[in-house]
């Protein structure tokens, strides 16, 4: 399965970002397609709160993203980001 | 220096921040992420101290702190050597404790001097110095200085580092700041003078001197009970604050002292006695309005 | 007190410990440098860092006392150039500015006694101000000691503070220290932010990745009494916290620009009269051009040759203060203001070309910035002009 198409997945992912990056939400507050980083994003991340995500990312899922643009393409969506995670 | 608010925030040692956020925004309505429990307490004392205050963009930020962030350094060094993890970036921003007084000024719309500084036993004493010596140059119009630590962890630590006689002491996180400027109207105080001496007999004579008769007295942490007993008997005072025992202890508990002391007391002269572990004293001598 | 000096001066870093040894490294541009392996998260690769080179052995055999010996000896050296009697060095105020503190020895203690070493620091919490307090101890100081954390910008402000001390007649001279010693959490923690540049320093230049940290030890002697005719005088500078981010500064660098002309202002000088700027430079893409743009801000069309000194180093985060202040006074008193290694190719979008070749120089006023975390920000400027 896709990890845009498992349910479980995005929440884990939606709950770790609302964590590490400490924001006001809950997990249903973020849809998984809403941009993560930029001013047209609701939630409106920035290139640190990428970073700490990328960290929490790889010690938990194992998955080590070096370089800066990779990481900011992987993560626009949360789908794409489930995709990269798991892709099929 | 004249004083034209003040700030003196103590609690019991804390573990959920949310508590301290929730209070925080009483005072602001500026939304602060990623900060931790030092920033927090950075935060809740300088705006008690400014709230509803009109004040300079230039205004100064001094910080004064014996440990900084204790916390995230702690959190860092957990990631690193027990989970085998790269620190956690604002973990790792957090480590550097000057970005407590980058939030200050952040929050306030500032731009002027942001300055941590610390001295062992006596860090607020020297961070009023540094801002001294900018109001005489004539850099600065308006800043805000205070003492801010986390609570100590260890009792058993404490007591062997401090006099034992403070064995059953409070020890409390603390913040607690002064907003000062070079103008007298509207103030309610100024703050008179520091200086810092080695030998005690020459430290009594110039607190009898620096203050009016019948000051209040106040005394730092390293000070035990014969050295408290000398100093009544040689700088007689009116009454004597004891905001250690009233209060309770964070490593910058000076600032506190001087906080309570505008707050309590009218047409009064303060002098706080300190002593860092060299032995040296650092006397400060304040006045109220 | 109208002047104050610097008097004597010393620097422990990756290009030595000796005052002639060092410059006429610079002036020759070398810039050796190691590769130290990524020893976490199950990695494996290396990250270019300047080391001090020597005294592996002393460090790996016991830690705190070679971190002490290279603090004692830089201070040793710089009060013998100084050559303070007993009575001044007794009667000296101490000034430190670092980033870690004693960090490296908080890391050994953690990783090598396991659950037992976990909460050392936050339990037994000697504060900032034992490094400094060490110094006094070793030395037999009996004036105020400071100890400033204001990340990249510590040390330079301590030189700040303590010359506006000397000048209010507070204090009559003052040690003022930078000193910043290899440490996991700086090291890994740039690594984590994706801020260290993998293929050799190039501030300012178009293919410019990150920074190279670097460890060192800097003092030098501030003091209302010159020793030699030769010795620079410091004239001020200003701090400010610019807000915009705490890790970057305002796009425009609008308040780099605001620092730079305060400085100017307190100093009594005009743009014209500022002969080269030791910038920052620490080759992070977003910090030099926020840098660059608030150099050009403040000196407009007269904006004089500029100059990286982070390549020849690395990046000694709170210790390049004073660190890069002896490199550059002290090249321009063998008579040349050093260029800036490993910058090749201008990046359009910036357009900052600094000095690629050491220009002669053997008087000058120069201005020297620093622009680290936490939006701090300062300018500071000396001359060795009449």
């Amino acid at each position: 399965m896709k990890g845009s198409s498992d349910k479980t997945l995005k929440k884990e992912l939606k709950e770790l970002i609302i964590e590490e990056c400490d924001l006001d939400i809950t997990a249903d507050d973020i849809n998984d397609d809403d941009a993560l980083f930029g001013s047209d994003s609701p939630i409106g991340l920035d290139s640190v709160d990428a970073l700490q995500i990328s960290i929490a990312v790889q010690n938990k899922f194992g998955v080590v993203i070096t370089d800066s643009k990779v990481l900011r393409r992987v993560m626009k969506s949360i789908n794409t980001f489930a995709d990269y995670l798991r892709p099929e | 220096m004249y004083v034209h608010a003040v700030s003196s925030f103590a609690c019991a040692p804390v573990d959920d921040i949310e508590g301290l956020k929730a209070d925080l925004k009483n005072y602001t309505d500026f939304f602060f992420r990623r900060v931790n429990k030092f920033i927090l307490l950075s935060l809740l004392g300088v705006h008690r101290c400014i709230h509803k205050r009109k004040f300079d963009r230039s205004i100064a930020v001094f910080l004064a702190t014996e440990n900084g962030n204790l916390g995230d350094t702690e959190n860092v060094l957990h990631q690193m050597y027990r989970q085998n993890s790269f620190p956690k970036p604002f973990n790792f921003i957090n480590t550097m404790s000057n970005t407590a007084s980058f939030y200050v000024a952040q929050s306030l719309k500032s731009l002027g001097r942001s300055i941590t500084v610390s001295s062992k036993n006596v860090s607020f004493e020297r961070s009023l110095e540094l801002a001294m010596v900018d109001f005489e140059m004539g850099h600065i119009r308006e800043a805000l200085v205070g003492g801010v630590d986390e609570a100590v962890i260890s009792r058993e630590y404490f007591v062997k580092k401090y006099d034992p006689s403070y064995h059953d002491v409070r020890l409390v996180e603390g913040s607690s700041w002064l907003y000062l400027t070079a103008e007298k109207t509207g103030a309610i105080g100024e703050i008179t003078d520091i200086q810092t001496f080695t030998a005690r007999e020459e430290a009594i004579q110039w607190a009898r001197t620096a203050g009016c008769a019948g000051p209040v007295i106040a005394f730092g942490i390293l000070m035990g009970p014969e050295e408290k007993e000398i100093w009544r008997r040689e700088c007689p005072s009116d009454a004597e604050l004891d905001y250690i025992g009233t209060i309770g202890f964070f490593d910058t508990a000076a600032s506190i002292a001087v906080s309570t002391f505008f707050e309590s007391y009218k047409h009064a002269c303060l002098i706080h006695v300190n002593r860092n572990i060299q032995g040296q004293y650092v006397v400060l001598a304040g006045k109220s309005y | 007190m109208d002047n104050v000096f610097i008097r004597g001066r010393a620097v422990a870093c990756s290009l030595g410990e000796e005052t002639d040894g060092i410059i006429e490294r610079v002036r020759k541009m070398e810039r050796p440098i190691s590769d130290l392996p990524i020893r976490i998260a199950s990695l494996d690769y290396t990250r270019p860092y300047y080391r001090i080179p020597g005294g592996d052995r002393e460090r790996d055999a016991d830690l705190e006392k070679y971190f002490y010996d290279t603090l004692f000896g830089t201070v040793s050296r710089a009060v013998d150039d100084a050559g303070l009697s007993a009575e001044e060095i007794r009667d000296s105020a101490l000034f430190l500015g670092s980033t870690s503190i004693d960090m490296p020895m908080f890391e050994q203690t953690y990783h090598r006694d396991g659950e037992h070493g976990s909460k050392r620091l936050s339990y037994e919490s000697p504060g900032y101000g034992k490094i400094v307090n060490a110094v006094a101890d070793r030395f037999g100081i009996t004036g105020p000691c400071y100890t400033f954390t204001t990340a990249c910008t510590s040390s330079a402000n301590c030189l700040l503070y303590a010359a506006a001390m000397i000048r209010t007649g507070r204090i009559e001279r003052a040690i003022v220290i930078g000193y910043d010693l290899f440490n996991e959490v700086g090291f890994y923690g740039f690594e984590a932010m994706k801020l260290i540049e993998p293929f050799g320093y190039k501030p300012f230049d178009k293919n410019r990745i990150g920074i190279i940290m670097g460890e060192g030890c800097g003092a030098v002697v501030l003091d209302s009494r010159r020793a030699s005719a030769k010795d620079f005088r410091f004239l001020g500078g200003s701090n400010a916290c610019d807000t915009f981010n705490v890790t970057t500064h305002t796009i425009e660098g609008d308040d780099i620009a605001f620092v730079i002309l305060d400085a100017m202002k307190n100093c009594g000088l005009s743009a014209g009269e500022v002969d080269a700027i030791k910038a920052h430079a620490t080759g992070s893409p977003a910090n030099d051009s926020t840098e660059f743009n608030g150099m050009k801000q403040a000196f407009g069309g007269s904006l004089p040759p500029f100059t990286g000194i982070k390549p020849y180093i690395g990046h000694t985060v709170g210790a390049c203060g004073v660190i890069e202040l002896v490199i550059v006074t002290e090249s321009i008193s063998r008579g040349f203001f050093p260029a800036t290694p490993g910058f090749e190719q201008v990046d359009d979008e910036i357009n900052a070309s600094p000095v690629t070749r050491a220009l002669e120089m053997s008087a000058g006023t120069i201005m020297c910035n620093f622009f680290g975390f936490g939006g701090n920000c300062t300018s500071y400027i000396v001359t060795n002009k009449e």
